[in-house]
């Protein structure tokens, strides 16, 4: 009994831990510099529809003891599954640039020294690791270092704020007089796909296959979406709590990590700055191997080959040749001196655009008894993934308009 | 064959044009009015950056940032400041808006002069330079505000 609480606790340690990642430091930062609290509802929305899909697609693993991928192509054919590996691929490499990036600017900050110095060296590591380590080592890890981020909760508490007026702002959701309709729903895209990210998805399936869960696991499982997603979903509103205290009042719009860093140094000073700086470390250093992981398995999963750190580098020799190959791509075009910062924010829109080539074929599955038998999607699950799926499509299809029409949010 | 490769750079072809129109140009001013808001939007960004800067600076000023963390942020504030003055100086004045151009352009030019004193100062961690750094800054953004009310 001890034995398994233990595991719960540490499941939704590292689930809060590894919640956040460049995208949501960034978009979270941004958001509350610019808008306050006002879209604090779009991250309340993006976490539900995260432990919506997270818990359908850790469900399918755990029943079917496959992961994503491996079953699209093969429930909805090579057509459709191309689709969604081709979309959900882009974006999780975008993804898994920025990630490295977030790396290199976060010891940065700590050492002076320059980024694009740093890349080549992160890149290198996260090689290292993901050729290394152990599937549950690099969970554990840089999920518990990452709780370090819940310092932008101690930050929000130590600058005092006036809470009625954060909670005026959340709940009102109005967005302040300067900004237009269309940035406003900008951004708020840019948030829901930050929170929706799709390589969540296929790390949290594939972990499941990787930690060989079946049915008895699905309570440990469903412990860690519902409670550690949420969990996450509060740092992320802390950090814009952060940002809309400090930056919203003198109109400073957040371009940079150092910025997000700042509010916690305001109010912590050295030591909660140093704390933020591991968070800032552990987050993406554990999200540039969550999303080097995912492109890897995507692909192998997609063309049938064996996958997986569960079995020796050399039985899943292609697996890590695509993971090597990214891994080098990735680094060579942060080297082409693309700015980090603009890669994520770029990311989470196009995260949104792919979202449907994700989602819908999750659903479908979920809801095959072949493959889940008596634990196919009930009404909760469908009614759910059915209004996310809407929601997902909407916001799909909007955002490159609004992408133009806003200059990217500008 | 023809069909499908151009069917295959569509994507390719919407993908640039995005990014193109979404923000990676710069526009020309189609007249005074026009040039008024790029100068307003100009002197927006400047102040954002001059009050992180600002920001940063009284932290360091009592000592409750890590100096290489100060050294960055300061930077980053100074290389935007730079980038922002180079895409205002791009665009062509329109005749009658010599006198935004040039209000615009002297507020920007002391934003950098301040950014500037205020990285020398961080780097050296210098407490008198520190003190200077953060008057001038202060002195910036009262500038930049004034500038600001004139274009609007």
């Amino acid at each position: 009994m001890r034995k398994k609480l233990l595991g719960v606790t540490l499941g939704v340690l590292t689930a809060i831990g590894g919640f956040v990642d460049i995208g949501d430091l960034v978009t979270n930062a941004a958001v509350g510099a610019r808008f306050g609290m006002s879209l604090a509802w779009v991250v309340v929305l993006g976490v539900l529809g995260i432990c919506v899909f997270a818990e359908m697609s850790g469900r399918v693993a755990a029943v079917s003891g496959r992961a994503t991928f491996d079953l699209i192509r093969e429930r909805l054919g090579p057509r459709v599954g191309l689709a969604s590996l081709f979309g959900s691929m882009a974006v999780t490499f975008m993804t898994f640039i920025a990630e490295i990036g977030g790396v290199a600017l976060a010891l940065t900050l700590a050492t002076s020294v320059n980024a694009f110095l740093w890349m080549p060296i992160v890149g290198f590591a996260v090689w290292v690791v993901l050729w290394r380590a152990r599937f549950s080592q690099i969970e554990d890890v840089f999920g518990l270092m990452g709780l370090a981020l819940i310092v932008f909760g101690v930050a929000v508490w130590r600058l005092g704020p006036d809470w009625g007026e954060l909670w005026h702002q959340a709940y009102t959701t109005r967005r302040p007089a300067q900004e237009s309709l269309a940035t406003y729903l900008y951004y708020a895209i840019a948030l829901f796909g930050a929170a929706m990210t799709p390589y969540e998805v296929f790390f949290f399936s594939s972990g499941g296959v990787e930690e060989k869960w079946t049915a008895k696991n699905l309570g440990l499982m469903r412990s860690n979406v519902f409670l550690g997603f949420p969990l996450g979903g509060l740092l992320s509103l802390a950090i814009a709590a952060c940002t809309t205290i400090v930056f919203l009042p003198v109109g400073v719009q957040v371009d940079t990590l150092g910025q997000v860093a700042l509010p916690v140094a305001v109010a912590t000073g050295k030591i909660g700055l140093a704390i933020v700086l591991v968070g800032f470390f552990a987050a993406t250093f554990g999200a540039a191997c969550e999303t080097g992981l995912s492109v890897g398995y995507s692909v192998g999963q997609y063309f049938g080959w064996q996958w997986g750190k569960f079995v020796r580098p050399g039985h899943a020799a292609r697996f890590h040749l695509v993971v090597l190959l990214s891994t080098i791509a990735a680094v060579a075009v942060l080297l082409t001196t693309v700015d980090p910062i603009k890669v994520t924010e770029y990311s989470v829109v196009f995260s949104a655009i792919a979202l449907p080539l994700t989602y819908f074929p999750i659903l479908v599955i979920a809801n095959d008894p072949d493959y889940m038998a008596r634990y196919v999607n009930g009404r909760v699950a469908n009614g759910l993934g059915t209004a996310y799926l809407i929601l997902i499509v909407v916001a799909s299809l909007a955002a490159i308009p609004l992408m133009i029409v806003t200059k990217a949010g500008q | 064959v023809t069909g499908s490769r151009r069917r295959r750079a569509l994507p390719a072809l919407a993908l640039a044009a995005t990014l193109a129109l979404g923000g990676c140009m710069v526009t020309p001013a189609t007249g005074p009015e026009s040039y008024r808001g790029k100068a307003k939007r100009s002197l927006d960004d400047a102040l954002g950056e001059l009050h992180t800067a600002r920001i940063t600076v009284e932290t360091m000023r009592k000592d409750r940032i890590l100096g290489t963390t100060a050294d960055e942020i300061v930077s980053d504030s100074e290389a935007a400041l730079g980038s922002i003055s180079d895409t205002f100086g791009a665009v062509q004045a329109p005749p009658e808006s010599d006198p935004v151009h040039d209000s615009t352009s002297d507020a920007l030019t002391a934003a950098a002069d301040a950014a500037e004193t205020a990285r020398i100062a961080v780097r050296r961690s210098d407490g008198a330079a520190i003190a200077k750094a953060l008057d001038d800054l202060k002195a910036a953004i009262e500038t930049l505000t004034k500038a600001e009310e004139g274009v609007a």
